[in-house]
């Protein structure tokens, strides 16, 4: 776990991750033998948990590329091993898909035959084009699809991205290309991934930006985990100090950003259902308690209103504790945002603690393949033409 | 110039240095020519100052004709409101038509003015400083030339304040805060202000520029234009923070606009209408055509007042980006409707769509489609994006397929919806076009009023831009 | 009442501030300087303090939002309580566009009506000084001559010393 020069983690802190990470897989273990309703949507959780906090990495990386930034290069390695843990991620894949029958009520044998969803022996209309869509094969094979091209797609930028500038080699324009083909292809993708993996848990209900909705969370956790991740190592001197004031601000900005960006898409989504009011869509809502809702409240609270006022002033956005503070707040949020759209249609609702824990387990197993990761490299991209400009960037 | 992140650069050549290390395209200056800041003034203030051959023949050709526009649609709205509404092609049917489409596509237009003065700003991309002032410029005459429709579709637009909400004499009658139409009158009016109130911020230094330059009469009236400006630094202190303030309420304020104009529609049950990614939709949307409309101005304003070395191939690049950028996220939306009205199963959603494509006007979805998702995937090449008149012609079909689009949604959902029985068309009329052609002619009379009196390039900014480049490539002792 | 003062204009931002910052350093004061555009780094070298602004905007916005939500409860729920499609009366989620709008409107409006209020700006005003082409391509730093005995001719010696390209004394209508 360690790198050549430097513990970036103290032997609590590890001891602390591999407690957690055997805590998720403990409750995985325990969950399974009992085989107890909730466990289910647990590994559906830990699997998007771990899964979207690698997306973030690799969508901050690939958005920065295709824009060719280069105020980030200081701390690049951060995204690129928050990227790295991608495929083992992907891996957790296969546990999910092995839950999909579990899952899923459409999954569920004799769901489009049960008479209650017939009308004159026909599938009522509201089912129909998801009989052959919706149906476990096909899913499956749609969600290891996806997630391997995420994975793979990523492991070809980073490998390339590891050679940059190193005897001259310049990737910049392969990897900004291969960066442009994973946000176009993301785009697409990962609406259909997650019209599948969330918004099919309640098979009636639908919203064209549900995938834009989840696109603005990864977005907004990405940022968050990179700026948590960066404040951490350089608190630990691995950036030798590079990391500025200047860094910080930008990182905070960009949280800031994101936050307003998410709660503009919330916003939206919750008000036009909410106005047309119709069954389909407003269940959802009224499921999650309607106006009265006070973990949808929470949610809000953690995702946006903290991140708005926190960083509101500029003074705030470049001292590091208040930083690291809500970007903190803001990872927990979205665990509980994912927790808010996957559990109110499950067995046991929102007390569920194995939703609570394999989560856990699997963020710290993130947090352990990061350091891995990152530990594998020089912290600081010193061969790259772009960290000199990075290291005094000025606004 | 303090503000946002990403470092974010331009161009796609990649000259090489003379000590042989490939030069980042970001660290060239925008502006070329090496000018010097005294050079700069002269070639910009010497326009509206009447001092560089302008009024040119192409100005008063051009004025002429706008001007022709702008009163066949003046005589068409004095018809209209001597007569009324039932001049249009409205029906019990379609209530609303050219008036709204018209509506939504000039709103839209003027999105791209706000994204180029504030996102761009907060994001740090210093090309804008070209093309920010015109593009503003474009944006408030724009939302001028939006909201005449819905006035006029009011049918007694001298009513027009029972909008705002204040005691009165009729109750007191207040509006209804829960209709996206109040929304959308307050959106409108705020965007108008703001954009109104950040356009003249940046303008006041150059006022002043001008007002130094100037004898007579003119120095009277840019001192009276330029609040008696002076470029001292304590007031620029605070004249920096208003501005990146003002650029970033700006930028949720063109977003809540397009959205709030969307609301219009996605809070209603009409098939095609209701959809919850609206929002984010519109705001593509509108800023892909907004940008069409910049660039279909500035290609000819580059070449007419010679502002080459101002407006260089690298800036219609990065525009025409921009297009692409935003191209593909409407794409993404059209994607998702089609795909939800499909996946959910709502037969009133499917046979929309159905409708759309396959429908008497199924024209109407190839232009809009073809247009907009279709035709700007050609911009993925640079050759085709450093081509003028390939870009200029883009940015016409642009324009074209968004308004279009708006057509398409508004008037063939409406057109047929739940019941078969009241399935109507519509048929513009004659005062239809003629106001549609007047809201052009308003439009192109503005801003060739705007190139002919006002500043094109904002003065004060491009002379940062002149003197220092990237502020990060050479970090010298300022 | 008006002062005398000393005048260096210069051609390069760069050369202004390192004049500013070096004047500064022999103990002098400089009362203001005036650029065609902002010059970054500037406020640090004249040791200007950051503008407050921004506390401006911030409260008109919470005040213009949370105004406008007052507006509506008080339309809505107590002056004109109408039953549309069902929805309660106090319709939050509706409320929340105009409680937008209002906020930046009037945060716009207050800030740059404070930014006028602050720099004096009004149309009609008079400009102070005559410091030819400032707004254009030179750089002045302007000094106050009477700040300490025999000050012109020093601070004159010392700006043509940090490569004022002309030097000049003046007396401004109204003190800057």
């Amino acid at each position: 776990m360690s790198g050549p020069e430097l513990e970036l983690l103290s032997g609590g802190q590890k001891r602390l991750l591999y407690g957690l990470l055997g805590l998720g897989a403990l409750a995985l273990g325990v969950g399974l033998a009992t085989h107890s309703g909730g466990v289910y949507s647990g590994i559906l959780l830990g699997f998007l948990f771990m899964l979207e906090l690698g997306l973030g990495g690799a969508l901050f990386l690939c958005i920065n590329a295709t824009a060719n930034a280069r105020w980030h290069t200081v701390f690049r390695r951060v995204p690129e091993g928050v990227a790295a843990t991608l495929p083992w991620a992907a891996l957790l894949v296969l546990l999910f898909v092995w839950a999909v029958p579990h899952i899923y009520p459409w999954a569920a044998p004799g769901f489009y035959t049960d008479p209650s969803r017939l009308v004159g022996g026909v599938l009522i209309p509201e089912l129909k084009a998801k009989e052959g869509w919706l149906q476990p094969g096909w899913f499956s094979l749609r969600a290891v699809l996806f997630v391997a091209w995420w994975a793979g797609l990523m492991s070809l930028i980073l490998r390339l991205q590891r050679g940059q500038g190193l005897g001259g080699a310049n990737h910049a324009g392969a990897i900004r290309k291969l960066s442009i083909l994973f946000c176009v292809t993301f785009a697409y993708t990962f609406s259909v991934a997650s019209f599948d993996w969330l918004m099919s848990l309640e098979p009636r209900f639908y919203s064209t930006i549900f995938g834009v909705y989840c696109f603005a969370g990864v977005m907004q956790l990405g940022f968050a985990v990179v700026l948590l991740l960066t404040l951490f190592l350089d608190a630990k001197g691995a950036f030798k100090d590079q990391i500025r004031e200047q860094h910080r601000h930008d990182l905070g900005k960009w949280l800031f950003a994101f936050s307003c960006f998410w709660a503009y898409i919330w916003f939206f989504q919750f008000m036009l259902i909410w106005y047309a009011d119709l069954p389909d869509e407003s269940r959802y809502y009224v499921r999650r308690g309607g106006l009265r809702a006070d973990v949808m409240a929470l949610v809000v609270l953690l995702r946006f209103c903290v991140p708005f006022f926190g960083l509101a002033s500029q003074k705030v956005k470049k001292n590091p504790r208040i930083l690291a503070a809500v970007a903190l707040i803001v990872v927990a949020g979205h665990w509980l945002d994912l927790a808010l759209m996957a559990l109110p249609s499950q067995a046991g609702g929102m007390r569920n603690l194995y939703a609570l824990l394999i989560p856990v387990g699997t963020g710290a197993a993130f947090v352990l393949l990061f350091f891995r990761a990152f530990a594998k490299k020089p912290a600081l991209p010193e061969p790259d033409a772009a960290y000199a400009y990075s290291r005094r960037y000025l606004t | 110039m303090q503000s946002s992140a990403a470092s974010v650069a331009g161009a796609a050549s990649r000259p090489v240095a003379a000590h042989g290390h490939e030069v980042d395209p970001s660290d060239l200056p925008w502006v070329e020519g090496h000018k010097t800041l005294g050079q700069v003034t002269r070639e910009i203030a010497d326009y509206p100052m009447g001092r560089a051959g302008m009024p040119g023949a192409w100005w008063w050709i051009g004025l002429a004709i706008s001007a022709t526009a702008l009163g066949i649609g003046g005589v068409c709205i004095l018809y209209l409101m001597f007569v009324g509404i039932g001049t249009l092609g409205l029906s019990k049917t379609i209530g609303w038509g050219f008036c709204i489409t018209n509506f939504v596509f000039w709103v839209g237009i003027g999105h791209a003015g706000t994204l180029i003065s504030a996102i761009l700003y907060l994001l740090r991309q210093r090309w804008r400083t070209s093309v920010n002032r015109s593009a503003e410029a474009m944006t408030l005459i724009a939302v001028m030339c939006a909201g005449l429709f819905p006035l006029m579709h009011m049918g007694r637009p001298w009513f027009f304040f029972f909008l705002a909400p204040y005691p009165n004499t009729r109750g007191s009658l207040w509006m209804n805060f829960r209709s996206p139409l109040v929304w959308d009158m307050l959106a409108i009016s705020t965007y108008f202000t703001v954009s109104l109130v950040f356009w003249y911020l940046g303008l006041i230094p150059d006022w002043a520029t001008m007002r130094d330059r100037a004898h007579g009469l003119r120095k009277r009236i840019y001192g009276l234009l330029s609040f008696g400006w002076t470029g001292s630094a304590r007031h620029w202190k605070h004249y920096e923070l208003v501005y990146l303030i003002l650029a970033g309420i700006a930028t949720p304020l063109v977003l809540s606009v397009h959205s709030v104009v969307s609301g219009d529609f996605a809070t209603s049950l009409v098939p095609g209408w209701h959809a919850t990614i609206f929002p984010p939709y519109f705001v593509a949307g509108a800023i892909f055509s907004g940008f069409a409309m910049v660039l279909t101005l500035m290609l000819v304003a580059r070449k007419t007042m010679h502002f080459e070395e101002y407006i260089t191939l690298r800036h219609i690049d990065m525009m025409t980006k921009v297009m692409l950028f935003t191209s593909m996220a409407v794409g993404l939306a059209y994607l998702s409707e089609f795909y939800i009205a499909w996946y959910s199963g709502d037969r009133y959603e499917q046979q929309h769509f159905l409708n759309r494509f396959l429908g008497p006007y199924g024209w109407w979805a190839f232009i809009m489609y073809g247009c907009n998702m279709g035709i700007p995937q050609v911009l993925w090449f640079k050759a085709v994006r450093r081509n003028l008149l390939v870009v200029f012609l883009i940015s016409l079909t642009s324009n074209l397929g968004m308004w279009f689009e708006r057509w398409v949604i508004f008037v063939s959902s409406l057109q047929a919806d739940f019941l078969p029985s009241s399935w109507q068309f519509y048929h513009p009329t004659l005062i239809d076009y003629g106001v549609m052609l007047g809201s052009f002619g308003l439009f192109f009379t503005m801003f060739l009023l705007f190139a002919r009196f006002v500043p094109m390039i904002a003065i004060a900014e491009i002379k940062h831009e002149v003197a220092h480049g990237d502020p990060n490539a050479h970090h010298g002792e300022a | 009442m008006s002062r005398r003062y000393v005048v260096g204009y210069f051609e390069e931002d760069g050369r202004l501030i390192r004049a500013v910052k070096e004047l500064r350093d022999q103990g002098w004061a400089v009362a203001d300087c005036f650029t065609p555009y902002p010059v970054p780094g500037l406020d640090e070298a004249m040791g200007l303090e950051h503008s407050y602004l921004g506390w401006v905007a911030f409260v008109a916005a919470m005040v213009g939002a949370f105004g406008m939500l007052a507006l509506e409860l008080f339309v809505a729920v107590y002056a004109w309580p109408v039953n549309i499609g069902g929805r309660p009366n106090a319709s939050i989620p509706a409320f929340i566009p105009p409680f937008f709008e209002a906020g930046v409107l009037n945060c716009a409006l207050t800030t740059v009506g404070a930014l006028l209020a602050v720099c004096k700006l009004y149309p009609g005003r008079e400009v102070p000084a005559d410091l030819p082409r400032t707004t254009d391509d030179r750089f002045a730093v302007v000094l106050d001559a009477d700040q300490a005995p025999g000050a012109a001719d020093r601070i004159t010696a010392a700006l043509k010393r940090v490569g004022a390209l002309e030097v000049t004394e003046q007396t401004p209508r109204e003190a800057l």
